[in-house]
């Protein structure tokens, strides 16, 4: 959903299930969405979190201005996924 | 857990957890996004269907379904058992590949078809082996602090949804058998 100069990003973190929605400016960058995703979800990003979209990795749009994210089709249902590491066998 | 593996809990505990969080996962937007399609006993299991995709299933549409059993005798002190199942029978045999999917590269997930080495002695059966599955503590396995099975954080989403990440390219190779 998206209003005059905002758009609408919910963002569930998957350790928990939790999910929120971020009112972001079209002035923000992607970047920045992740980084009031964490604050509304109440987490603390960690260094092998991994954020993605349909099960590609956000990363490489950090940098976009959500302008130019939602302009260009990527995530057309913008909705993200922050995923933390799980612990294995190799420890 | 305390390094010796997990114990069950009171019934009415371990059922009125596993009753509440499968209303919660059925509800869940993921969970009617993946179609996972939940189904609860009444008592102390959850069955889910996962379906994967592997590179090069685009074309032709495939997709590989697999059913998943989430038993909750320990739950939510601890995670849910988790089995890849027999869709008609619902029921597992160890060593048997037939319905159970090849994962690679996924980090820190590990499905064994037979597995020897639990605390428990003599023990031998399936595991699939994570975090978030009651098998990993009940093996010779420690996670790091902040990767632990936490009582009231974790639920049975937080398990399902590793498995469905790892039902997707590049990790899903296809079926084990």
């Amino acid at each position: 959903m998206s209003d005059q100069g905002h758009v609408d990003f919910t963002v569930t973190y998957d350790d928990t299930g939790a999910t929120k929605t971020v009112h972001a400016p079209n002035g923000w960058t992607i970047r920045q969405v992740v980084e009031k995703a964490y604050q509304e979800l109440g987490e603390t990003p960690r260094p092998d979190d991994r954020v993605e979209f349909d099960g590609q990795s956000l990363t490489p749009y950090y940098d976009l201005h959500v302008k130019e994210f939602v302009e260009r089709g990527i995530a057309p249902n913008r909705h993200f996924n922050i995923a933390s590491r799980i612990g294995g066998a190799s420890r | 857990m305390n390094g010796q593996g997990t114990a069950p809990v009171a019934r009415e505990l371990a059922r009125a957890a596993a009753a509440r969080d499968f209303v919660r996962l059925r509800a869940h937007p993921e969970c009617i996004r993946y179609t996972w399609e939940p189904e609860y006993d009444g008592d102390a299991l959850v069955t889910v269907h996962l379906r994967a995709r592997a590179p090069g299933y685009e074309v032709s549409q495939r997709v590989d379904r697999y059913v998943v059993t989430l038993s909750c005798e320990s739950y939510d002190v601890s995670p849910p058992e988790v089995k890849f199942v027999d869709p008609t029978t619902r029921t597992y045999t160890a060593g048997a590949t037939a319905y159970l999917p090849r994962i690679e590269g996924f980090p820190n997930l590990g499905i064994h078809t037979s597995f020897n080495n639990f605390y428990q002695v003599g023990r031998v059966d399936q595991l699939v082996c994570f975090s978030f599955t009651r098998g990993y503590y009940d093996s010779a396995h420690t996670p790091n602090a902040d990767e632990r099975w936490t009582q009231g954080r974790h639920w049975l989403f937080s398990t399902i949804k590793v498995l469905q990440r790892a039902f997707q390219p590049p990790y899903y190779r296809g079926p084990l058998g």
